[in-house]
């Protein structure tokens, strides 16, 4: 394992680490809203500039905060192609079959382009600053409302948070798995596609039959100590901080600006 | 076919917050035929260093040599390598795919250009050298058996390659006490037959018994390495280094510190019990 998947959790005392996730949660969907609903030079100046204060005060350095972004350069390309000779066929520059390439095509492409960006970068800072088990608690505290529509929030809590401990878990092992069949000849590694093609059933058998035990293993342990998806396990939680207000405050007026102004 | 390690060291995450030194300009020279042990704690770099020589992971600094051929070298034959050099992993029964044990036990062999009727051999010898019927095994499923056959399986599965270097990382862990003689005494004849072992293993016992040679490792770099003898009997500089010593290497000691001394360099059963029984017949004739 010499590369991290991209949005791991980078451990930190940032006023970003710090702010709560039950709030991290909801303004990171205000933020996404803010970017969805931007189409002008100025809105996005205002994001982006948005989006640099909040990678400075995340500390998290702008490598690990827009990696994950620049890593999918080929995505955008894509996108951007598809929307500017696809979008429109009117007021075309030229026309060659299917491909109208046109300025609101490029504009349209432009809006994709930047929307999915600035999308990856702030959820992106949201997972690189958030510990895993603060998101699921967050999730846990914010679906528990809707218990009073008979919705098990709690399980439903207990299902993400599990899925989510067993990612790094799974991830050893297959990295493990991995090494052993390429030990035994598997060529993962090989540039042609035969080879590679047969190398995907000694990788994908053994995951599952990994992950199948491990689902058992656990469900078995669980009951053992008594886990009957009830409620009782519950911790009490922390009051939310000024801070946490603070910049709820200013994801709010990010927001209207947005909406209201620009 | 010597191992030869030169100034290898390997960082892992590199370049992320999460970089780890796992091994420091780590030297080393493994002869044909011998059996060398590994021991040290967890993270000691014990595993970074033997997926290294497997040509597993790719050493940040240094080179390593098999046969006096630099095997990260972009020229090299990696099938060379595959063949040359087998791993049991510490949970090996992880690894089984196929649908019989057959098929499974041939996934490696099968690579080596062998003729039909050879691989069949091979698999046949490899499942017999892990004690299984091969006839009764060789149409079950794998994923059907118990642990510790599957283990077994998938070890003749590695072993059917017939490799000239055999890695094993922590093999006896996890097995019931027959299982553990009856893969030592496996290991032993492999070795015999001219295989190189190196045996990942924080069990003294087992290496006090098994390896020619012992290298400790502590953090990313090479403790202590020399005969095993010679290693396993400084019982100071383990238990400095809070690793475990061989149980007659602890008896030897507790009776030192009563009184008997019969050697300080006991570190096998047999040696305690020839030395102990000599020691007690001299003292009668007193």
């Amino acid at each position: 394992m010499n590369s991290l998947p991209a949005g791991m959790f980078v451990q930190g005392n940032s006023f970003i680490h710090r702010l709560d996730a039950r709030m991290k949660l909801p303004l990171l969907i205000g933020l996404i809203t803010a970017v969805v609903n931007t189409d002008s030079a100025a809105g996005y100046a205002a994001i982006m500039a948005a989006a640099a204060g909040i990678i400075m005060l995340s500390e998290l350095g702008v490598k690990t905060a827009l990696s994950p972004a620049i890593g999918m350069y080929p995505f955008f390309i894509f996108i951007f192609l598809m929307n500017a000779c696809f979008f429109s066929t009117e007021d075309t520059w030229f026309s060659f079959w299917i491909i109208h390439p046109s300025p609101y095509g490029v504009r349209q492409g432009i809006n994709v382009v930047l929307h999915v960006l600035l999308v990856i970068i702030f959820s992106n800072v949201m997972t690189c600053t958030t510990a895993p088990m603060e998101i699921t608690d967050a999730l846990k505290s914010l679906i528990s409302p809707f218990r009073i529509f008979k919705i098990p929030a709690d399980q439903i809590a207990m299902i993400i948070s599990v899925a989510i401990q067993f990612i790094p878990v799974l991830f050893e092992e297959a990295d493990m798995i991995k090494k052993a069949q390429t030990a035994r000849g598997a060529m993962f590694d090989s540039t042609k596609f035969a080879e590679k093609a047969a190398a995907v059933m000694p990788l994908v058998i053994p995951i599952f039959v990994g992950a199948f035990r491990r689902a058992d293993e656990l469900s078995m342990a669980m009951e053992a100590r008594g886990y009957g998806g009830n409620r009782k396990y519950l911790k009490k939680s922390e009051p939310l901080h000024a801070w946490d207000y603070a910049a709820a405050a200013a994801v709010i007026a990010l927001c209207l600006l947005q909406t209201v102004i620009l | 076919m010597p191992v030869e390690i030169e100034n290898v060291s390997y960082v892992y995450a590199k370049g992320t917050p999460y970089e780890a030194k796992a091994l420091n300009r780590i030297c080393l020279k493994i002869e044909d035929g011998t059996f060398t042990g590994v021991m040290g704690h967890t993270g000691c770099g014990k595993s970074t260093l033997i997926q290294l020589i497997a040509g597993l992971l790719e050493p940040s600094e240094g080179r390593i040599f098999l046969d006096g051929k630099d095997i990260n070298l972009r020229g090299y034959d990696r099938k060379e390598l595959r063949k040359k050099v087998g791993v049991i992993f510490q949970y090996p029964e992880y690894q089984l795919f196929e649908t019989t044990v057959e098929r499974d036990v041939m996934f490696g062999a099968k690579r080596l250009g062998l003729s039909r009727a050879e691989t069949e051999e091979r698999v046949r010898w490899a499942l017999e050298k892990v004690g299984f019927d091969y006839e009764r095994m060789r149409r079950l499923s794998p994923l059907g058996l118990s642990g510790g056959e599957r283990k077994r399986i998938a070890m003749a599965g590695v072993l059917a390659v017939k490799p000239e270097i055999l890695i094993m990382d922590e093999p006896i862990a996890g097995l019931d006490p027959l299982g553990r003689e009856a893969l030592l005494k496996l290991t032993d004849e492999l070795n015999a037959e001219g295989t190189t072992i190196i045996m990942v293993s924080h069990d003294a016992d087992v290496l006090a018994e098994h390896a020619g040679r012992v290298i400790v490792m502590e953090n990313g770099e090479i403790a202590m390495d020399g005969a095993a003898k010679e290693i396993l009997s400084s019982v100071k500089k383990l238990e400095e280094k809070r690793l475990g010593i061989s149980q007659a290497a602890e008896t030897a000691k507790l009776l030192r510190e009563r009184g008997i001394d019969i050697g300080q360099d006991i570190t096998r059963y047999d040696e305690l019990v020839f030395r102990l029984v000599s020691y007690l017949k001299g003292g009668a004739q007193k």
